[in-house]
């Protein structure tokens, strides 16, 4: 016989609430009480992702991106798409375990793992591209914005949730 | 840990073996020069530098759970990103070894996942 346990007490908690029923005035008081730097995280990852997959959805993706980088190739499109797609995912997977408070630290580490992998695959192909190109105010932008949004990652997966 | 456990390390050696020959050996071109650029340059470095901490935690009898869950993820995206973003189902492949070891990418995932809950369970019993 083995002593060691499938689920933990904290776990079968998480579990038992997971089948309760949460009125939306605790869980917004939940996030309410979260600190200042999770709120901001948690609403511009929201932000970000929605209005990022709007613009794509309505093909006025190339007005973000930087001038060096021209998606008239289906195939960056495909992969910006799908990549978009499994953030937004992603996202409602995040929404749902924060409901549910049952493994909110694991959702926000795939959002991260997911958004560091996309960050450096299309670094690959942007770098030459970029290092070669003028730099403007919506290139810097452009870098700000997605560093933010890792800053914002690594907040929610550091946050005691 | 279970004989299972090792039975999946050693399908994942030897399929990292597999890959890291297949990858050394391979002339693709077109699209398929730009996913082996993606794999060599992004993939197989993350993976392997997943693998380096794996080895400096059981060298230094740290717990290897949170890592193995990491790389568990890492490897669920990448399949996701293969079949639904890049759709590797619909390249062709060169070798018959690239197309054996793009349709085991699943299976790589579900190893690593397996050994990844075997070792949280075996660090929760040991209390570690």
């Amino acid at each position: 016989m083995t002593e060691r346990k499938l689920l933990t007490d904290a776990e079968l908690e998480a579990l038992h609430q997971a089948f309760a029923y949460h009125p939306i005035d605790e869980v917004w008081n939940r996030f309410k009480r979260h600190s200042l730097r999770f709120k901001a995280s948690y609403i511009f990852l929201h932000v970000y992702v929605v209005s990022y997959w709007l613009i794509h959805s309505i093909g006025l993706t190339q007005t973000l991106l930087p001038s060096s980088l021209s998606i008239t190739d289906p195939m960056v499109k495909q992969v910006m798409a799908g990549r978009l797609l499994v953030g937004l995912m992603i996202l409602t997977i995040m929404n749902l375990a924060f409901y549910l408070k049952i493994g909110f630290k694991t959702v926000s580490l795939a959002l991260l793992v997911s958004y560091t992998y996309a960050t450096l695959s299309m670094s690959l192909v942007l770098g030459p591209l970029m290092y070669a190109a003028d730099w403007g105010l919506k290139e810097f932008l452009w870098v700000g914005v997605r560093l933010a949004a890792l800053i914002a990652m690594w907040q929610l997966y550091r946050s005691d949730t | 840990m279970s004989k299972f456990f090792f039975l999946n390390s050693a399908f994942l050696g030897l399929y990292l073996v597999a890959l890291l020959f297949a990858v050394s050996t391979a002339e693709p071109s077109g699209v398929m020069a730009t996913y082996v650029n993606q794999l060599s340059k992004v993939r197989l470095p993350l993976n392997l530098s997943l693998l380096l901490w794996l080895g400096g935690a059981v060298a230094m009898k740290k717990p290897i759970s949170t890592i193995l869950v990491i790389t568990a993820i890492f490897n669920w995206i990448l399949v996701i990103d293969d079949y639904f973003v890049v759709q590797i189902q619909n390249f062709t492949f060169e070798s018959t070894l690239g197309q054996v070891l793009a349709s085991l990418r699943p299976i790589v995932a579900a190893s690593v996942s397996l050994i990844a809950i075997e070792a949280r369970l075996h660090e929760r019993g040991s209390g570690s």
